[in-house]
């Protein structure tokens, strides 16, 4: 688990991005889905969302702003910007070439000779 | 609900205690106990227990090192900001991490100084009814015990020093100038002194055994006392858990009451000094004092006199004041704030980041005053003539000016 945990946490900026991609959310409810998407496995520390959070902010790959959520309540809304769009497509083809790198290396089967 | 996020909100602030005070501090500080509270609610929901629950939910923080290398690299480079409703928000988060710091060291007070005289006083020999012997004077040469039992005089004594653990304590003044110390309530588990200098010591306890009793929160009992009427130098009360009443009409230089979590009500006629300190109960108080500090976490406050120099603090609580103001400054963080001066004060400010603010003064003024009110979102109205002004509205003209500053609360100014 510690490798996955490492794989995830490597990847928070675009775990966020991804969720964010489906519409504004605030920082409960992005690792509510988290957990919802792993079935409870993992889940992210306050602390990591939020260093991730900002990270992606003064990136300008994502923007936040102060939502009314019921009288008296008000809650940090958080939402993907056109270069975050950008960045998360990329990311994305960076993931799935590590994934298709990975794959031959963890083939104790693979045909070096073909390959 | 309020209260555990308040708790989570000091927690998380002390976190970020190497953080600089920012904006984006105090909004950081907001969202995380936020989220903390959905988790503990969460956690309630399957089950756990409140403690459990809580527990649950700070470990969901994890190291905050990172956001607060990221806090002071912003602070830094705002460093030039001059905004007054920042500073209004890093002066109230300010006050938020001063007033639970110190609700944590209340108890912690109390507790280390009786810890310390019960260390004391442990060589000295007792008798068997608890109190200790007079052989035990080289311990006591400069306090002598005495037993609530037996008359005691005020005569010689100036002050008066309460120190408890477990238990409410109530002080009044009887009609008589001279006369008795009078005790009632639990006064088995009293151990009373008085010092060469004229003191009267309270302690609960009057064995180690039962003092530890006391400490560990296994034992609890009231005191009641009865002090003539006449000029005292002070009266000091400190206890952890209980409700500290004082009554009478009688002057008293100096009067302190601390308790972490009980009430606090009083009617004095008149005091130079004036402390009260609740961690999470309220305060009532009739009377008038020269320089007051009162000071509540998540309690009410409602005060009521001639106040020369008057500091009011709450985080979660309300203030409602009324009487005689001469300076004033009152804070709170959500708490909503009904400020009613029968005189012109000579300087008053009071702040609130989410809660409302009432000020009533006298309709038709001897002098000329005014307001400068600050609000980000709130609604401002006044009885007297209003105009808008750099960062806000002033209301009235020359004279001393006042400061209200809120960022979400409205703003209402009313003549008497």
């Amino acid at each position: 688990m510690s490798m996955t945990a490492d794989t995830l946490r490597g990847n928070t900026d675009t775990i966020i991005l991804t969720l964010l991609m489906r519409g504004d959310s605030y920082g409960y409810e992005i690792n509510k889905s988290v957990q919802r998407r792993t079935k409870g496995e993992y889940g992210f520390k306050e602390a990591t969302l939020y260093t991730a959070f900002k990270r992606l902010e003064q990136n300008g790959f994502i923007r936040s702003y102060w939502g009314e959520d019921g009288p008296g309540a008000r809650r940090r809304y958080y939402s993907i910007t056109e270069e975050g769009r950008r960045q998360w497509e990329e990311n994305v083809r960076d993931w799935e070439t590590t994934r298709s790198l990975l794959d031959a290396l963890f083939d104790p089967d693979y045909d070096d000779e073909e390959g | 609900m309020e209260a555990v996020r308040m708790r989570f909100i000091a927690e998380v602030s002390a976190r970020f205690a190497a953080a600089r005070d920012s904006e984006a501090k105090a909004e950081l500080i907001e969202e995380l106990a936020d989220n903390l509270v959905l988790r503990y609610q969460e956690q309630l929901a399957s089950g756990a227990g409140e403690d459990e629950a809580y527990a649950a939910a700070l470990n969901g923080l994890g190291d905050v090192s990172e956001l607060i290398s990221y806090l002071n690299s912003v602070s830094a480079g705002q460093a030039a900001s001059s905004d007054p409703l920042e500073s209004l928000l890093n002066d109230l988060e300010d006050i938020t991490q001063n007033v639970f710091f110190k609700a944590k060291t209340a108890i912690e007070d109390v507790k280390k100084r009786l810890r310390e005289e019960e260390s004391a006083s442990c060589g000295a020999p007792r008798s068997r009814s608890g109190g200790r012997r007079e052989s035990g004077r080289q311990a006591s040469a400069e306090r002598e015990s005495l037993s609530p039992e037996l008359p005691l005089s005020a005569k010689d004594l100036r002050g008066v020093d309460v120190r408890i653990v477990n238990g409410d304590v109530k002080l009044s003044f009887s009609e008589s100038e001279d006369g008795n110390v009078l005790f009632s309530g639990n006064v088995e588990e009293l151990e009373l002194s008085r010092t060469a200098d004229g003191v009267l010591l309270i302690r609960q306890g009057r064995t180690a055994s039962s003092s530890s009793l006391f400490r560990l929160g296994l034992s609890s009992s009231d005191v009641e006392l009865c002090l003539p009427r006449r000029d005292w130098e002070f009266v000091q009360v400190n206890t952890a858990n209980g409700d500290v009443e004082l009554d009478g009409r009688c002057p008293v230089g100096s009067v302190s009451v601390k308790t972490a979590t009980g009430d606090i009500c009083g009617e004095l006629e008149a005091c130079s000094e004036l402390t009260l300190y609740t961690a999470s109960g309220d305060v009532d108080w009739h009377g008038s004092a020269g320089t007051a500090c009162v000071e509540s976490a998540s309690g009410d406050l409602s005060l009521d006199g001639r106040f020369e120099d008057l500091t009011v603090t709450t985080v979660s609580g309300d203030v409602d004041l009324t009487g005689s103001l001469g300076e004033a400054k009152c804070s709170t963080i959500s708490g909503e704030l009904a400020l009613e001066s029968l005189t012109l004060p000579r300087s008053l400010s009071a702040s609130s980041k989410s809660g409302d603010c009432f000020l009533r003064l006298p309709g038709a003024p001897e002098q000329p005053f005014s307001v400068r009110v600050s609000t980000r979102s709130g609604d401002v109205s006044s009885a007297f003539p209003l105009r808008r002004a750099p960062g806000g509205f002033i209301c009235g003209q020359g004279g001393p000016e006042y400061a209200l500053s809120t960022v979400s609360g409205d703003v209402q100014i009313e003549k008497l």
